[in-house]
């Protein structure tokens, strides 16, 4: 009895959702209706994310009824305001956008169980609180982009992320987003890092490890003498160790771009949390490495 | 010298109209450093892991702040603060992580008010 009359409840809700939809975009935009058709075709889907839908759908009776009606007029002004966006979108497809409704999509579980046990605790709050009429469509369906169907989302997000779509549009528009990544930041520090000694796995060797190697090793190495003596720890060498591996080099840099970001660079370490000493220590000694590797350069020319 | 002279004009004319990684990202190693404090201390994570967190978080920041930056822009104000921030957390449906953040915010103003009634000795 009790999971059947659950049943029965996602269905009024969801065909009250639909209805609420469809109403909607009637009156402001004739081509929505498409999306309200679409929304009842995959009725099937839904069932599948029905607890979804009713875990949110439950948790909103605790917010205020006035900031839902509210809420609800904006997201509709959103909607209509979002139509010259939508051609925007045609224009430049934003790559992230499937991000955002995956990330929409994940966060659902975890607040869904979240607000199962809210529930158990504000049990009486429920009682109280009377269900309005707007808190039936806790789902509301983007404008589809670029994927055959409409993604579902929170209704309290829907301009959100409608606006950030609009940022990363415009910011697609307007600069150029790095999409591939730069295996380091500071052409100095990779120099340096490509220049110290290596032992067996790539990592770098340490003072002690140094001597050995090179009483062990019969040729003269000179170029390791100016290696950097400090410790490092294990995912520092894990990094240089991808650099090595990656292989592609940038063209050299100026020294006042260098000087800069090295600020910003100790600027972020002091952000953190205790271990932000013994980064900036680290720091300061790459700092002494690539004094180091300024000097060698002669020996390098006399090489030549 | 030519070459270090071309290189470095290029990456002039590069940076100004890119938005950069670190203007972008919050820093890989801060982020696998939170991702670590939740897992036993044998656990390991995957680069791939830490750059998809990486820009989940990002991303995150900038769903909330611009939340947040729009009421401010409604109220004809310049500054957000914390308390913007944890109503941007309400109004999105973050009820769960808004409360939490209230009760940070209140120390964090508490522990700045004994900072400034004791300053710390010189010398």
């Amino acid at each position: 009895m009790p999971g059947k009359a659950d049943t029965d409840d996602w269905r009024v809700e969801r065909g009250e959702q639909i209805q609420f939809q469809s109403s909607i975009y009637s009156h402001h935009q004739p081509w929505r209706c498409g999306v309200g058709e679409n929304a009842s075709k995959s009725s099937s889907a839904d069932q599948l994310n029905g607890s979804i839908v009713n875990g949110i759908t439950r948790s909103e009776t605790n917010d205020k009824s006035g900031e839902g009606v509210a809420k609800e007029y904006q997201n509709i002004k959103h909607a209509v305001l979002s139509t010259p966006f939508t051609m925007d979108k045609h224009l430049a497809p934003n790559p992230q956008m499937e991000l955002v409704g995956h990330s929409v999509v994940l966060t659902s579980p975890y607040s869904d169980a979240q607000h199962g046990q809210i529930l158990t605790t504000y049990g009486q709050q429920v009682m109280i609180n009377p269900q309005l009429y707007g808190m039936y469509h806790a789902r509301m369906p983007l404008p589809p982009e670029m994927e055959e169907e409409p993604v579902y989302v929170n209704a309290k997000q829907y301009h959100g992320i409608l606006r950030r779509r609009q940022s990363r549009a415009k910011a697609e528009l307007e600069k150029k987003v790095i999409k591939n990544r730069k295996p380091y930041l500071h052409e100095s520090r990779h120099l340096h890092a490509m220049r110290r000694a290596r032992g067996n796995g790539g990592r770098f060797l340490n003072k002690k490890k140094l001597e050995n190697y090179n009483s062990d090793a019969t040729s003269d190495i000179g170029q390791n003498t100016g290696a950097n003596p400090s410790t490092n720890s294990p995912n520092t060498q894990h990094l240089f160790t991808n650099n090595e591996n990656l292989g592609s080099s940038n063209a050299s840099q100026a020294t006042v771009q260098d000087m800069h970001r090295v600020e910003s660079f100790n600027i972020g370490y002091h952000n953190g949390n205790g271990l932000a000493e013994l980064y900036h220590s680290q720091a300061n000694g790459k700092k002494e490495g690539n004094c180091f590797g300024k000097e060698r350069d002669p020996n390098n020319g006399a090489f030549k | 010298m030519m070459d270090n002279v071309g290189g470095s004009s290029s990456n002039i004319a590069e940076n100004s109209g890119i938005i950069r990684e670190q203007d972008r990202l919050l820093p890989i190693a801060n982020v696998g450093k939170i991702m670590k404090q939740i897992l036993p201390p044998n656990a390991k994570i995957s680069k791939e892991s830490k750059e998809t967190m990486q820009e989940c978080v990002s991303e995150f920041i900038s769903f909330v702040t611009s939340e947040a930056s729009e009421k401010c822009r409604k109220e004809r104000r310049k500054t957000v603060n914390g308390d913007d921030i944890c109503w941007a957390l309400g109004s999105l449906g973050f009820d769960d992580y808004a409360e939490p953040l209230r009760r940070y915010l209140q120390r964090y103003r508490e522990q700045e008010l004994d900072r400034a009634n004791n300053p710390p000795k010189r010398g």
